[in-house]
């Protein structure tokens, strides 16, 4: 006999927590699922771990900056084993938060691994579980690249276990978090070379953004369109139109593309249309099998942590006959290093290409008091993208420490589709870096 | 001297009644006693007499419109007098001073309804507004009404709900004046935005009924006492726990009693009693000594009433409508009977006051006359028990050894278990059982 609840869901990262999290609280008996540890890759391998080494990356840097600000601090001192001590703890504290919150809203969590013997039925070790909804929320894994000697590399997840310091790394990657790492290492005196075959580094930023991004960056060196040949323990050979590069390094790390984890969970056995690429959902995280939800990375769409979550959302509403859906059109894209990187909405390449007559307010950030207070000799950059028919604003895009955390705002105002005129009419308190949106739609070209 | 026609009272509870039809039109000859119109409250549809010989002159209130009690409606007069001094505010033209005094024809009352005022977070809403508004899930804070002085009316909240979904900014900005939009969005909060505007999303699926040619199917809206009964009825069964007890009384003695009336000289006004008169006497009888089924439920708080407030059902041509005898407990079986016979005849016209359908404390629903041997009466909230009445059938009964076919009276006592136990429900239908088969002693007891 099967044991029955309302929903399972198949994965504890940020879209199952969240689903588990949001299903319990509107009373829904649920079970979550997850192999390893609660809060998944973003938790445990992916945005925490390298925030907390990021922050104590940045501490240290302030520190040795900090003379311009007329403090001086003299030996300061990077402790990577303390800071990876540090950083077991965030880790163990936000795990802790997530189990509360999966006991206050009552949710059975069961380790394991699920597999589906019907779609409305799985089964952990010989134990069924069975429930008229399932969110399929397992995430995606780093693909090792095809090349000899890969096995010399490792995965962020075990960089981010190593507590000596490396002297020269290659990361192979473009992607957020590929710089993200390269800023970390950078920062605390690790020669960095970032390798990939790809034309543009955080090709889905503004270009101008990411060019000023790798200025700021130390100790980071960029080798794009370069196809790794070669890996040795202490080397990577790489082809870049025609000639051979070989780069030095003590530490090799995989930071490239990552695929959705739909083996083993026996989606054979349940019709669900899927491939290697993901599982097909629609705006309402609908597969094709009724009662059967994906939220996340597992969809091979929007891979942000933040998205997850906000998939959840949606799925446990539409199991709740609440009316949502997923957009994707202000989805924030950030990159962790520094300064930091958010955008929302469409570059001016972007919405210039969807046939948009398109205005840009480009500002720099000397141009703001808090930031010229805080950001001694650096750079910073804000742009605004507004349909020049409507005056719509169509895309924000933030270079500052702290964007992230500013973006929510613009993301706000993309959803309710502001103006100018309507962004002109908000109060924004003075002084903060965050004025700097406002600012730049008085510079509209 | 034009007479002026208000919206009639309808007892102390209705504040406003809606147009239903004008059998009328303005210039149309219309003589005093003449239907002139109908108005529709929650509980009825009733006729409204033209209070006056003459021309009407003017018509104040379309159709569907709520008017307060008391408002004025029409004038009828000779043609060319001036109306103008009628007017209420906020219909088409401005009112001017009254002159002279026009004489109103009060039709139950004489007291003018007082007009709602915006006073300290009371809204002027009417009650069909405010009902719909609850049950939609309308914000009311949030509307202005359209009625006099203000008020909210019914024709405010539906024009509420079916304005289309929020807009963004920049959707509003865009979207054509007076151009259809699209009914929901894809934004935030089901927000129309840019794109709903150029692709419209497909509409939402409703659940559709089976694709039928036009000349099949008759589409009846949900209106008046249809719409009151589908809402009683399933608040009814969503908000008590229902119980149902069926038993059956000998009927002999009630029959008896019958034949015997049937037969009494007609000056004494006793051949017209029925079974069901009978059987309502008999109930308001025992009841008394019942309390937990003589009872209200609402809010928490059970009312037990001292006086029998009796309602029963009639199967009127507008549907179901359940008038209410009061004091029934006081009431001999010739004066209970003549109210029953009364308020029917009311409800057969369409001309029952709401007011009379208010205030029950118990409920008799008799199918006898179809053959029904037994049914479940559904309980008409905030009472708490309901009887049901079948007809009456043969059944056998052993009697010393023997079996003998009896007469019984089928009976169907639904209870709310929120309220009353099955065995105080058992122990009334049983006592109601031995007084409908001792009925000739039970009158003895008199009241």
């Amino acid at each position: 006999m099967a044991d029955t609840h309302d929903l399972i869901i198949i994965g504890g990262g940020p879209g199952g927590y969240v689903a588990a999290e949001r299903a319990g609280a509107a009373g829904k008996n649920v079970l979550l699922i997850e192999r390893a540890h609660l809060g998944g890759t973003c938790l445990n391998a992916g945005c925490i771990p390298t925030n907390t080494l990021l922050h104590s990356a940045k501490l240290y840097s302030k520190i040795q900056n900090a003379s311009h600000y007329g403090v001086h601090a003299d030996n300061a001192r990077f402790d990577l084993a303390e800071v990876m001590g540090r950083k077991r703890r965030v880790i163990q504290t936000l795990r802790n938060g997530v189990a509360y919150q999966m006991a206050r809203h009552h949710v059975t969590v069961r380790a394991g691994e699920a597999a589906f013997v019907d779609r409305q039925t799985v089964q952990i070790e010989g134990d069924l579980f069975t429930a008229p909804n399932i969110i399929i929320a397992t995430g995606a894994h780093p693909v090792w690249p095809d090349v000899p000697g890969i096995e010399h590399a490792v995965t962020t997840t075990q960089l981010l276990d190593r507590e000596t310091l490396p002297a020269e790394m290659v990361i192979l990657g473009a992607g957020p978090l590929a710089v993200g790492l390269a800023a970390i290492y950078g920062m605390i005196g690790v020669k960095v070379s970032l390798v990939s075959p790809e034309a543009r580094l955080l090709p889905d930023h503004d270009s101008e953004l990411v060019h000023l991004l790798l200025l700021e960056l130390h100790n980071v060196t960029l080798h794009l369109e370069s196809d790794v040949q070669r890996i040795t323990p202490d080397s990577v050979t790489a082809a870049h139109k025609g000639h051979q590069l070989t780069l030095p390094a003590d530490t090799i790390v995989i930071c490239g593309q990552r695929v959705p984890n739909v083996e083993g969970l026996g989606l054979e056995h349940t019709g669900l249309d899927y491939s290697a690429a993901g599982i097909l959902v629609d705006e309402q995280q609908r597969t094709n099998l009724p009662g059967v939800y994906a939220i996340g990375d597992v969809t091979g769409r929007a891979m942000w942590a933040h998205a997850a979550s906000r998939m959840a959302e949606v799925a446990v509403n539409h199991l709740l006959g609440i009316p949502d859906r997923f957009r994707v059109h202000a989805m924030p894209s950030v990159v962790y290093s520094d300064p930091e990187i958010a955008s929302v909405g469409l570059t001016a390449d972007q919405a210039t290409a969807q046939g948009f007559r398109v205005k840009v307010g480009r500002l720099p950030l000397s141009a703001n008091g808090r930031w010229v207070i805080e950001n001694e000799g650096r750079r910073g950059l804000c742009k605004v993208v507004v349909d020049a028919d409507t005056g719509r604003l169509l895309g924000v895009h933030l270079l500052a420490p702290n964007a992230p955390d500013l973006i929510f705002g613009a993301a706000a105002m993309l959803e309710d589709e502001f103006r100018t005129a309507d962004l002109k009419q908000v109060l924004f308190a003075h002084p903060t870096v965050s004025e700097i949106l406002k600012d730049s739609v008085y510079e509209l070209r | 001297m034009a007479t002026v026609v208000v919206m009639p009272r309808q007892g102390n509870t209705v504040e406003s009644c809606v147009i239903a039809q004008w059998r009328k039109a303005a210039g149309d000859a219309v003589k005093k006693g003449e239907p002139l119109l109908d108005i529709e409250t929650d509980k009825a549809l009733m006729e409204v007499e033209s209070p006056a010989d003459g021309t009407l002159l003017a018509i104040f209130a379309p159709p569907g419109a709520e008017v307060p009690v008391m408002a004025n409606i029409a004038v009828i007069g000779q043609a060319g007098e001036s109306v103008e001094e009628f007017r209420p505010a906020g219909t088409a033209q401005a009112p001017t001073s009254h002159p002279s005094a026009p004489q109103t024809v009060s039709l139950p009352a004489t007291v003018p309804a007082p007009i709602p005022q915006w006073n300290g977070g009371r809204i002027p809403i009417s009650p069909r507004a405010r009902g719909l508004a609850a049950e939609k899930g309308v914000d009311v804070t949030a509307l202005s009404g359209s009625g006099p002085e203000g008020r909210i009316i019914e024709r405010d909240v539906q024009a509420a709900l079916q304005q289309t979904s929020p807009m963004t900014r920049t959707a509003r900005y865009l979207a054509p004046q007076g151009a259809p939009l699209p009914a929901n969005g894809s934004g935030l909060g089901g927000r129309i935005t840019t794109d709903d505007l150029r692709n419209p999303l497909p509409q939402e699926q409703a659940p559709t009924p089976p694709q039928t040619a036009e000349e099949d199917v008759r589409i009846i809206p949900m209106t008046g006492v249809r719409k009151v009964t589908a809402q009683r009825m399933l608040q009814s069964l969503q908000t008590t726990a229902q119980l149902t007890l069926n038993a059956s009384a000998d009927a002999r003695a009630l029959l008896d009693y019958r034949k015997r009336l049937k037969a009494s000289p007609e000056a004494l006004g006793l051949q017209t009693i029925t079974i069901n008169d009978l059987v309502l006497f008999a109930v308001s009888r025992v009841l008394p000594e019942y309390p937990d089924l003589n009872a209200t439920l609402s809010d928490n708080t059970i009312m037990q009433y001292k006086r029998v407030h009796l309602g029963f059902a009639v199967d009127a041509p507008r549907g179901l409508l359940v008038p209410v005898i009061q004091r029934a407990d006081t009431l001999s079986l010739k004066a209970l009977a003549a109210e029953a016979k009364r308020l029917a005849g009311l409800a057969a016209e369409g001309k029952l006051p709401p007011d009379v359908m208010t205030g029950g404390t118990f409920t008799v629903s008799n199918l006898g006359s179809f053959g029904i041997e037994s049914f479940t009466p559904v309980l008409n909230p905030p009472q708490v028990a309901i009887l049901g009445v079948g007809g009456v059938h043969l059944k056998p009964v052993e009697r010393d050894g023997e079996v003998q076919f009896i007469p019984h009276l089928a009976l169907s006592l639904t209870i709310d278990h929120q309220a009353v136990d099955g065995a105080p429900g058992a122990r009334f239908l049983q006592a109601l059982s031995q007084a409908i088969a001792n009925f000739d002693l039970l009158l003895a007891m008199g009241g």
